[in-house]
């Protein structure tokens, strides 16, 4: 695996978001949306967790395909399908990073955050969660418009599972969730452990993403054979 | 699609391949650049291959500089590569330095940048599919010149077209009939 190789991919994939700056604009209100949408439910905190995982989920779909023009010339020019992913992986981690500090700069300022590292968890493991459902998404579907629905559908799931039921484990962002609600209430519930089924969910997702990504990538051999 | 096609190319050799709208070209030249696999068949490449998609494999919101340095990313030497690319692009009359997306080029610089990055391998065999869409006259001109020292070079080029003028220009012309090249 070539670095530089690697670096150009992540850095491609960052000018192409810069250049959507509306988009950018959107991508950065969700989590406040979502955060003074829920402000007088005491909900606020747990939503602008969701809010931000919704936003790195639907900049990892369409970082997958945002070079999709280029990659067979990449291929021909030497690029191996790993470094398309971590690069894109890359960037998806520079961008979710610094969403994630100011988010997390801004919602530290209110009263009722008691446990900031329950926040920063929370933060964390929605960039996990999200970043591995938006690129297996991405990586099993052909068409934007089919993706976001899958997305839109997670989402919503997410918003509206039962408390600690079997559906919401089973949701990219519930160790998320979980977090948000014990930096409000100083630590999580006892005994619960939802990094666990978070971790397994995204480690699953992941997989996917990677399998379908590389079995789809175009591969130069020297020698084709049909 | 493609049925029994054969061809094989020695270094500075050129071949001309024509045929009707539909009749398989690009589906071939795709397979022997590799981005298409093949239902049967073998494709053995003994050379760095250079290939020019009949439709741009460009991205929209990347300038030509982005483009530029993400073809040379990991070459030995990446500076004689951008050289390399800035050249050919100055020979077509278009200049890298431009600050525009691929989205703001006209159809025909589009597709001098998609042109140009094809040779950042300094590719020993090049395919180009019907690679001046779009050019104006002089950069027709240019485009053949550049061919022509290619092949003086050593190197092969196969180049799909629809000009018959073209006939005199390169070593071999094929014919590509539903699928059957002759
Ligand atoms: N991605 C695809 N999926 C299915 N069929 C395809 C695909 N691409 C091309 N074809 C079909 O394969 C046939 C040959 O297409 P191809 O692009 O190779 O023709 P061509 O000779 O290059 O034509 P043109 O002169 O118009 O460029 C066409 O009938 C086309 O419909
Ligand atoms: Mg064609």
């Amino acid at each position: 695996m070539s670095m530089s190789r690697t670096l150009a991919v992540c850095r491609a994939h960052l000018r192409e978001l810069s250049r959507r700056k509306l988009a950018i604009c959107l991508l950065l209100g969700l989590p406040l949306a979502f955060y003074f949408a829920a402000f007088d439910d005491g909900l606020a905190i747990s939503f602008a967790t969701v809010g931000f995982g919704w936003s790195v989920a639907i900049i990892s779909l369409f970082s997958t395909q945002s070079l999709s023009a280029i990659t067979p010339r990449l291929a021909l020019l030497g690029f191996r399908p790993v470094e398309m992913v971590v690069g894109r992986v890359l960037s998806i981690a520079c961008y979710g990073i610094v969403l994630g500090a100011l988010l997390f700069a801004f919602l530290q300022t209110d009263d009722v955050v008691s446990s900031p590292s329950h926040l920063l968890a929370s933060l964390g493991f929605a960039l996990l969660g999200s970043c591995t459902a938006g690129l297996a998404v991405g990586a099993v579907t052909d068409r934007e418009m089919e993706a976001m629905l899958v997305l839109i559908g997670l989402v919503s799931l997410t918003l509206v599972a039962e408390w600690d039921s079997l559906l919401s484990k089973m949701l990219p962002m519930y160790a998320t969730d979980r977090h948000a609600w014990a930096a409000v209430n100083g630590q999580l519930q006892p005994g619960s452990t939802p990094w666990k089924s978070t971790v397994l969910v995204s480690a699953v997702l992941g997989l996917i993403a990677i399998v379908a990504t590389l079995v789809r990538s175009p591969r130069i051999d020297r020698t084709i054979s049909g | 699609m493609l049925r029994g096609v054969n061809l094989e190319v020695q270094p500075g050799e050129s071949v001309a391949i024509v045929g009707e709208n539909g009749s398989g070209k690009s589906t071939f030249l795709n397979v022997c650049a590799g981005v298409v696999r093949p239902d049967g068949g073998t494709v053995r490449r003994t050379s760095r291959v250079g290939f020019c998609p009949q439709k741009p494999g460009l991205v929209d919101l990347l300038t030509i500089g982005d483009h530029l340095r993400l073809a040379v990313a990991g070459k030995d030497d990446p500076a004689a590569a951008t050289g390399r690319i800035h050249n050919l692009l100055d020979e077509l009359n278009l200049d890298a330095t431009l600050p525009m997306t691929a989205a703001e080029l006209s159809g025909g610089q589009r597709q001098k940048l998609n042109v140009a990055l094809s040779v950042a391998n300094d590719p020993e065999l090049i395919l180009l599919d019907e690679p001046y869409q779009g050019f104006d006259h002089g950069s027709y001109l240019d485009l053949w010149d550049l061919i022509l020292r290619w092949t003086s070079d050593g190197r092969a080029v196969v180049v799909i077209t629809h000009m018959l003028a073209e006939r005199d220009r390169v070593d071999r012309v094929l014919t590509m009939q539903d699928g059957v090249l002759t």
